[in-house]
């Protein structure tokens, strides 16, 4: 199955193209990026063809695409992969619009293409056994959860809201939101967030607290902040408690860690538990290979943005905001 | 389509059986015990045959390995069997319960041109590889001070009685700390015994091993069976390097804890793998089967590891210190 790479701009397009090479019945057939030099750069590392347009790139016998560019160009490139017939694996969050995130739903729908959203998180082993202890009752009623995606201030596009459409809210609101989604199937009812510029300087919002509730009664609160510093061991975390009438639950996504303290390289938790992105790949390969529909779809992908937008609403107008 | 037998149901076997049967090129043929009902159980979820006697298996010319998951002491005896028989093998550690046992086995295999893979399945836990590759790197210089700690429930389950028994078992110091000593062999070579100490009451046996690695590191490790049950195996390592130190504690790690309003049941999933060590390992030995990967412990490894064990043994029950 030959894959191509739409953008490196997003760090996660690395962390896709090592699975890829992962799997012996997949080929990262070509590579565009708007930035030629990273986009030459990446096709070299990954000894892969770099085609100067998109257009170029989707002209050829690959099978599907890996959209990883800037989150406003989403559109774009989905769009432009959906007309050329591709199967299309998208970077969180699907795009910093609702009407955008539904031209590329429509899209994919109308040209009857695979498409399918990244959210990583949902292929950690922690966090797929949450899903089966809360499904299989033994929390009884969830009530509440209390989630963390703390992480480094990316800085780059991410920090630039023309090609970002926000700052940590953005970044970091929709894999905890996509959890709960995916754990109860249920939806965000209300949204109270309070966000700043606390930590980093600049102006883009790299703190973020949001309250949120669901249509099933639950309440959660989720700390979405870029708030680790340089010095901190690891890039950030994703941490949940689950408290149900019949017991709690904590998920600590990426405590299986070696320590490593180095002159060389310096204080680094080193993760050494199931790679969550590989799986991502094996399942976005699986599904198309066996015509499954896609794990994580489109919908999915708007919902979570929904609730970060509404958190963005809610913060603007200093109350609790009715999301979607 | 691989065929395999495992030969021996116990708890080890579980392991091995859940692995296999995530791989769609192998198959479980046939599995074998004594205690034909007790491989009956285990036959009946893996959907095989189940037979008290092993005959039946290497006289089946479908069946081209087997995995031994038998008491240490039988060890020999069926990887003689089965290289005879002409079945390719995989031998839970220890190999044997002496260097010349496990000679023996080597030599037979080679003769009867079938290949031996002892199951030291630290090398495919991934914390142990990450720690291997940090040292590789070179991310804390050159290691100096090594210890390594393991400890664990007694065995003490329904069938296990012979762990008790180191004339079956090889006790504490070929069971349990073989992880740590094979650890040793992979990443500094085979080390000098400084001295070994025994601790060895009815309800906790200990070891306390310092050795060093010329031109390498000074090592201690440190092995427990408790009768305490602390939650699961226990293990650590730490590296004191030239540039950096690096440091590994599987229990300082919560990944996933469930508690519920009983209060008493207290679930730390021990299952925080997909793919798990044994998976990786078995997955390894069948490619090496077919020659598509090239083996990652090497016999001479194996003995280093096996002399290790016993000589630290030896020291230990005479007089604690190699003079």
């Amino acid at each position: 199955m030959k894959i191509g790479i739409i953008s490196f701009a997003h760090g996660h397009a690395y962390s896709y193209a090592d699975a890829i090479k992962k799997h012996s019945d997949l080929e990262l057939a070509g590579v565009f990026d708007e930035d030629a030099v990273r986009g030459r750069k990446a096709a070299e590392a990954y000894q892969t063809t770099f085609y100067e347009s998109y257009d170029d790139l989707l002209a050829t016998d690959i099978s599907s695409v890996i959209v990883t560019s800037e989150n406003v160009k989403h559109k774009e490139h989905v769009v432009a992969a959906a007309d050329a017939k591709k199967n299309i694996l998208c970077e969180k969050p699907i795009a910093t619009t609702v009407e955008d995130a539904k031209v590329m739903i429509e899209s994919c729908r109308k040209n009857d293409v695979f498409f399918q959203i990244a959210f990583p998180v949902r292929y950690n082993t922690p966090v797929k056994r949450a899903k089966e202890l809360i499904e299989t009752g033994k929390l009884g009623r969830v009530l509440a959860v209390k989630g963390t995606n703390r992480g480094t201030n990316p800085g780059g596009w991410f920090i630039d809201k023309e090609l970002s459409g926000g700052g940590a809210v953005m970044d970091h609101t929709v894999h905890v939101v996509d959890l709960l989604r995916w754990f109860m199937d249920t939806e965000v009812t209300d949204v109270y967030a309070e966000y700043d510029n606390l930590v980093s300087g600049g102006k883009i919002d790299d703190s973020g607290i949001l309250t949120m509730t669901l249509e099933n009664g639950v309440f959660a609160t989720l700390d979405c902040s870029w708030s680790r510093n340089d010095a901190y061991p690891t890039w950030g975390d994703v941490t949940l408690e689950v408290i149900g009438t019949e017991g709690t639950l904590t998920v600590d996504a990426f405590d299986q860690k070696v320590n490593v303290y180095s002159d060389k390289e310096g204080v680094n938790w080193d993760f050494w538990g199931d790679d969550m992105d590989e799986s991502l790949i094996r399942d976005f390969k699986e599904s198309i290979k066996e015509g499954r529909k896609p794990s994580i779809t489109g919908t999915d992908g708007l919902k979570a943005l929904e609730v970060a937008l509404s958190a963005y609403q809610s913060g603007e107008q200093k109350q609790t905001v009715t999301n979607g | 389509m691989f065929n395999i037998a495992i030969i021996g149901a116990g708890n080890i076997a579980t392991m091995h059986t859940t692995a296999y049967q995530k791989m769609k090129d192998v198959r479980i043929k046939t599995i074998v015990d004594v205690d034909v009902e007790r491989a009956k159980i285990m036959a009946e979820n893996v959907d095989c045959k189940a037979t008290a006697n092993i005959d039946e298996v290497l006289h089946d010319p479908e069946i081209e390995a087997v995995d031994i998951c038998l008491p240490n002491f039988l060890h020999l005896e069926t990887v003689m069997k089965a290289a005879e028989a002409g079945k390719h093998i995989i031998c839970e550690k220890p190999a044997a319960l002496t260097v010349e046992d496990a000679e023996k086995m080597f030599d037979i295999c080679r003769k009867n041109n079938v290949v031996l893979y002892i199951a030291q399945v630290c090398r495919f836990m991934t914390a142990y590889q990450e720690i291997h590759h940090v040292l590789e790197e070179k991310d804390v210089g050159d290691p100096k001070l090594v210890r390594l700690s393991r400890s664990v429930h007694y065995p003490m389950l329904v069938g296990q009685e012979w762990y008790k028994d180191e004339s079956k078992s090889g006790g504490l110091f070929l069971d349990f700390v073989i992880h740590d000593l094979d650890f040793i062999v992979w990443n500094f070579g085979k080390p000098e015994i400084i001295s070994s100490q025994l601790i060895s009451e009815e309800k906790l046996k200990g070891i306390i091993i310092n050795l060093k690695v010329d031109g390498g590191p000074m090592i201690t490790v440190n092995g427990v069976w408790t009768s305490i049950d602390q939650g699961g195996l226990h293990q650590r390592v730490e590296i004191d390097g030239t540039n950096g130190f690096v440091h590994y504690d599987n229990r300082n790690e919560l990944p996933f804890v469930f508690k519920n309003t009983s209060g008493k049941s207290r679930m730390l999933s021990k299952e925080t793998l997909c793919n798990d060590p044994f998976y990786r390992e078995l997955r390894h030995f069948i490619n090496c089967f077919r020659g598509t990967e090239q083996p990652l412990i090497t016999d001479k490894e194996v003995i280093q590891t096996l002399e290790t064990a016993i000589e630290a043994r030896e020291i230990a029950r005479e007089k604690g210190l190699n003079e």
